[in-house]
């Protein structure tokens, strides 16, 4: 099951009581967002610190504005938006400040590698290095569908809906995303070199 | 399928077909090719690296410490807020204009300006001109009509 579908399961029987004004139902709600927010927030911007902030933000509007949604999308859909645009919001800000391009790498955490075992580990930290700072480096719109589409395995046509674009557009931006990031795996990285017998 | 056309089409596919999960002719050339099969390891490799590094991020900071930030933001009936100070300040406003009132004593009135200055101005061509002088001597109106 993918994350959204995981959220929206685990939001389902909150949602009516939250936005009825239950507080208990609420603040397990925003718990529940948080963490996918928190990611949503990290493609968009490609900064830890800065995901941390958009997160806060669309937790605090969460909290503010829950009585907006009106249930004509689907709630993760409309999460999706509010995190989005207070991610923009946000990178506008920074442009505004000359904050950009402080940072390669997204200070992701090093995928989990075989305990007991540092040269393996050292190994899978060192893929998730490169592959992350390679993803890092696609166009944002192409890092955001690629995350939908490959990370989080959302349909193209859910993906379409969310960001407000034709199907085939997501699909465009899809293509080139992988052929970039695929590409650029197979030039010149030999530490991303088939997986170690564990 | 030649190489060429194989290294073409992995750039592209689903992860799906990439991880043999789907028959392709792709797969079935990648299965006979051992430098395409090590291509292909090495993307599924760094998109299995990638995957994981994004879905296991998580924030730092705990969901409760947000939580109680959201809250502080927000004031309980924070609508009823405002319509509260105007009402207070409102309140405010007319006991201290009714005791101004009985405290100040009244100022005379002004007299209005006295028409005649004896400066001499030259309107602008069209217009007239009217020169008044008021109480005090420094100050003389001056208007065109």
């Amino acid at each position: 099951m993918t994350e959204t579908r995981q959220l929206e399961t685990a939001v389902a029987d909150l949602l009516p009581r939250a936005q009825a004004g239950d507080a208990a139902a609420r603040d397990e709600l925003l718990r529940r967002c948080h963490g996918t927010v928190y990611r949503w927030a990290l493609v968009l911007t490609g900064q830890a610190d800065d995901a941390e902030d958009v997160a806060q933000e669309v937790l605090v509007r969460l909290y503010r504005y829950l009585g907006r949604y009106s249930g004509r999308a689907r709630f993760t859909t409309w999460l999706y938006r509010v995190t989005r645009n207070t991610a923009l919001g946000w990178r506008r800000q920074l442009v505004s400040r000359l904050r950009v391009l402080r940072d390669v790498t997204m200070n992701l955490p090093s995928p989990a590698a075989p305990a007991g075992d540092p040269v393996e580990r050292l190994h899978a930290a060192r893929i998730a290095a490169v592959v992350t700072a390679l993803f890092q480096q696609l166009p944002a719109r192409q890092r955001e569908v690629f995350n939908l589409a490959e990370i989080e395995g959302v349909a193209l046509v859910d993906i379409a809906e969310r960001l407000g674009m034709n199907p085939s557009t997501v699909r465009a931006h899809l293509f080139r995303a992988r052929r970039t990031l695929r590409a650029r795996i197979l030039a010149g990285h030999p530490e991303l070199a088939e997986e170690r017998t564990r | 399928m030649n190489c060429a056309a194989a290294r073409e089409m992995m750039l592209e596919v689903d992860l799906t077909e990439l991880d043999g999960t789907i028959e392709s002719e792709l797969i079935e050339h990648v299965r006979a090719c051992a430098p395409c099969s090590a291509a292909v390891q090495r993307i599924l490799t760094a998109q299995r690296a990638l995957r994981h590094a994004l879905r296991n991020a998580a924030p730092r900071l705990a969901p409760d410490a947000l939580i109680g930030r959201a809250k502080r933001h927000v004031p309980l009936y924070r609508r009823a807020w405002p319509a509260a100070a105007l009402a207070a300040a409102a309140t405010l406003g007319a006991l201290l204009l009714s005791r101004l009132e009985s405290s100040v004593p009244m100022l005379p009135p002004t007299p209005p300006p006295t028409a005649g200055s004896g400066l001499a101005v030259q309107p602008p061509p069209g217009r007239s001109v009217a020169v008044f002088r008021t109480d005090n001597p420094d100050i003389v109106v001056i208007w065109f009509y």
